[in-house]
């Protein structure tokens, strides 16, 4: 049937890839690096991502502007 | 056919692309507590030092690409720049090794068939 | 042992019998206002396979199929314990419950485009040439030869490798934006939410958000697009919304 991919399997698996290891919520990103038990660091990877999440978004709803 | 073609791909906007998708990876790759502690040093500290220098790889990987496609760059610049890259990239390979840290435990970029276990 | 999360919801609905990574059952937690599906793993960091990222959807899957849509979690998010991960969860209750109230209802719909006007979109052959297997000797690179290659050194080489590969993904995400602008022009109604096009891993796609009982109409419609435009296009899903759940 016209439209239909022939030959699935490696459309499948890329698409699994680039969809559970690629998208969806981000939570943990955040690890403290400690010496003996003192903490002297927390990196919080999650504020970076998300802040370039968001500046990625309004980039693009400004390019398409109200026409979605 | 849109009309209106402005540059379609921003670099900057794959650049973020690029950026959020090696930080959605490193904070796959970390473990919550990390003892930095030298008398036992732990693959938790190498994985997140590693993870970070392939973030910043795949960036240097990419603008200079954007570089070399732009048209300023001699010949001799271009391998130069290639060179150090393709170095690079073996290092860190080396170094992967070397903590028993396979590309799956830090940068993911997985092509779909032959580099999953 | 660590705790993995895999999704986040908002009502009570229970993992009956849903299996998550290497077997282990899932259960349902409470975090601040919202419910957090999750599973045992052995140790915090874990490792990408097939069958866990299989996994991993699968549990999202189920989690879709009763209850109001879940927020898909991505793969790999694992705590110390269930207290490390209900206070990560509950530090973005927020933005979670925001981005919940958003997918409401709905679902997501991947528009997988193979062939766009005159342009094979997925041409596998130099796809899947990653970059990092660009400086091994194996690599396969079929696409176009470059007469001048002969002359260029082996950093000049790896860099026209690198950005043939960044070009393939670029075309087919042209191909692709075409594609979904015929589709928003046809169904546009039905869609909820959409990003633009993505070229990754040697598929050209974008996702859609729509209602669940839209489903099939969104279907019927994106393929009845074809035989005008000579496009080829496969609609994936439903999914849980993975791609409308990364930013607040």
């Amino acid at each position: 049937m016209p439209g239909d991919v022939v030959d699935n399997a490696p459309l499948e698996l890329a698409d699994l890839i680039n969809r559970v290891l690629d998208k969806g919520a981000v939570i943990a990103g955040s690890v403290t690096i400690s010496v003996g038990d003192i903490d002297l660091i927390q990196l919080d990877l999650t504020l970076v991502l998300t802040a370039i999440e968001t500046v990625r978004t309004a980039e693009r709803r400004r390019r398409e502007g109200g026409d979605r | 056919m849109p009309e209106d073609h402005e540059p379609a791909f921003d670099v900057d906007e794959s650049l973020r692309n690029d950026l959020a998708t090696q930080l959605a990876a490193v904070a796959r790759a970390l473990p919550d507590r990390i003892n930095a502690d030298p008398e036992r040093v732990e693959q938790g500290l190498a994985r997140l030092v590693l993870t970070l220098i392939e973030v910043v790889r795949k960036v240097l990987e990419h603008q200079a690409v954007r570089r070399m496609d732009g048209g300023d760059l001699s010949a001799e610049e271009v391998e130069r720049l290639g060179l150090t890259l393709l170095r690079l990239d073996e290092r860190m390979q080396q170094m992967k090794g070397a903590f028993g840290l396979t590309d799956e435990d830090l940068q993911i970029d997985l092509g779909p068939l032959g580099r999953l276990r | 042992m660590a705790s993995y999360l895999y999704c986040v919801r908002s009502d009570a609905q229970q993992p009956d019998g849903v299996v998550g990574l290497d077997g282990a059952p899932v259960r349902r937690i409470d975090a601040g206002t919202l419910v957090a599906w999750v599973g045992d793993v052995a140790d915090g960091s874990v490792d990408v396979t097939v069958e866990r990222l299989r996994a991993h959807d699968a549990v999202c899957a189920a989690a879709l199929t009763h209850g109001d849509t879940p927020l898909p979690i991505r793969f790999g998010q694992s705590f110390a314990d269930d207290a490390a991960l209900v206070r990560a969860v509950a530090d973005r209750e927020h933005a979670l419950r925001e981005r919940l109230a958003r997918v409401s209802g709905c679902v997501e719909l991947r528009v997988v485009v193979t062939r766009g006007r005159d342009v094979d979109v997925n041409e596998q052959t130099p796809a899947f040439a990653t970059p990092d297997a660009i400086g091994s000797s194996a690599s396969v690179d079929s696409a176009d030869v470059d007469d001048e290659q002969q002359a260029e050194g082996p950093g000049t080489s790896f860099l026209r490798r690198l950005a043939r590969a960044g070009r393939a993904d670029l075309a087919r995400e042209v191909a692709c934006e075409e594609v979904r602008h015929s589709v928003r022009a046809a169904v546009g109604d039905l869609i909820i939410d959409q990003q633009r096009c993505e070229a990754m891993r040697g598929v050209a796609f974008f996702p859609v958000l729509v209602r669940r009982s839209d489903v099939d109409a969104f279907r019927a419609a994106a393929k009845n697009i074809l035989p005008s435009q000579q496009i080829d296009l496969s609609v994936l899903g439903p999914f849980a919304p993975y791609s409308f759940s990364t930013d607040a």
